[in-house]
């Protein structure tokens, strides 16, 4: 592809950190982006040299109002609602619902008794719900991403299992497009469903290294 | 430069929802934000609301700052200049094409130029020097373009001098600029 030519990505790049790139060529160049890296490192290259500028146009004091008006946008005083009483968690009960009806009529894939299913949401900052998991009775995990998310150049969320006295087990890649994904049982494991989930942002690899620590853990819940 | 940022420990702390590190972070650091933001926009209100705006995505994605972005301040800086440009450019942001003849002035003659600043406050010599050492006129287009937010067009008009050769002079003047900074950094 034309843009990707060294000479003209760099230039393209420049123009967009600097931000002479305007009109339909700056959205073009912006849907460029996510599928590019080597685009994004030029980019990132450019705003690391340009920006260091920033600091060259003289301070000013913000009005006082920014302050209070950017708390009440972040951490509304809300009523400390119970987890079970938000909408997310009725959305992504709905759809582990509608997996747990799919898997009753589906005689294959539910053995006739003892189905029972596992369910869990994943939580951001402000205790939004990121993802829910449910466990299908045939150890699949059907994860469900609730709202697109941007993530950094060349990173990934990964979704893992941590029992008490082992590293932790990865399940596999999130998705962060606001879609659903189907993981396989991970090898050698019978049923995921003891432990927590972590989730870690991490590069991209084949083979992610187990983490110390995670981005966001929570428990199953029998449903 | 390379001494250890103190901005980057804010940054990783309201990574993990610690909302004292970012009232400390939005303390020290949206001076020199609504700074920039100002001479952007020109424009105290809009100014304001990009700042909000600004802070928002900073808080939501402080877990994304990596060290290879360069400064805290500097990556933050790049969160505020994007959302303003788009800003202005999305034509809600009017005031510009009506700048008559002598506001035109008043933006090209815009005082001393940054590199003072740079310099003695900031430390960044390296920068400094690279921008002396263009040329008076695409040395203005591209500084133009970064603290004012214009268009190759409108600093066309600011200066007075046809589009295809302020064109050529940001290209050339980004160019030396990366020439500089890489064999001095």
């Amino acid at each position: 592809m034309n843009v990707l030519r060294p000479p003209l990505r760099d230039r393209l790049a420049a123009e967009y950190a600097l931000g002479t790139l305007h009109g339909a060529a700056r959205r073009r160049f912006e849907r460029l982006l996510p599928a590019h890296p080597s685009l994004r490192r030029t980019v990132a290259e450019w705003e690391r040299r340009l920006n260091r500028l920033v600091v060259a146009s003289p301070p000013a004091p913000p009005p006082p109002e920014v302050w209070p008006a950017l708390q009440r946008r972040l951490f509304p005083a809300e009523p400390r609602r119970a987890w079970w009483n938000g909408l997310a968690f009725w959305r992504g009960l709905a759809v582990a619902g509608v997996l747990a009806a799919v898997v009753a009529v589906a005689p294959r894939l539910a053995p006739p008794a003892g189905a029972d299913m596992s369910f869990a949401a994943i939580r951001g900052k402000q205790r939004e719900v990121l993802w829910t998991v449910a466990l299908a009775d045939d150890g699949r995990l059907h994860v469900n991403n609730l709202r697109a998310m941007a993530m950094p150049p060349d990173q990934r969320c990964f979704l893992w299992l941590k029992t008490a006295g082992g590293p932790p087990v990865m399940l596999g890649a999130l998705p962060d497009d606001g879609g659903s994904r189907t993981l396989p049982m991970p090898a050698g494991m019978a049923k995921p469903n003891q432990g927590e989930l972590w989730v870690t942002m991490q590069p991209m690899a084949p083979q992610p290294q187990p983490p110390a620590q995670p981005l966001y853990q929570t428990r199953w819940q029998a449903l | 430069m390379a001494a250890h940022d103190p901005l980057a420990d804010l940054l990783a702390r309201c990574a993990l929802s610690d909302r004292r590190a970012f009232e400390t972070l939005y303390r020290e650091a949206s001076p020199t934000l609504y700074g920039l933001l100002l001479r952007l926009t020109r424009d105290r209100e809009l100014a304001a609301d990009l700042l909000q705006e600004g802070f928002a995505r900073i808080w939501q994605r402080a877990g994304d700052y990596r060290p290879q972005f360069g400064r805290p301040i500097t990556w933050m800086g790049s969160i505020v200049r994007h959302l303003s440009i788009d800003r202005l450019r999305r034509g809600e942001h009017r005031r510009r094409v009506e700048l008559g003849e002598d506001d035109w002035a008043a933006v090209a003659d815009e005082g001393p130029g940054p590199e003072e600043r740079l310099r003695a406050e900031q430390g960044d010599t390296a920068l400094a020097r690279c921008l002396e050492i263009l040329d008076p006129e695409p040395r203005r287009a591209v500084l133009l373009a970064f603290f004012d937010g214009l268009t190759h067009d409108a600093i066309a008009r600011c200066l007075d001098r046809p589009l295809g050769t302020v064109k050529a002079w940001v290209r050339r003047g980004l160019l030396r600029l990366k020439t500089c900074l890489e064999e001095a950094p």
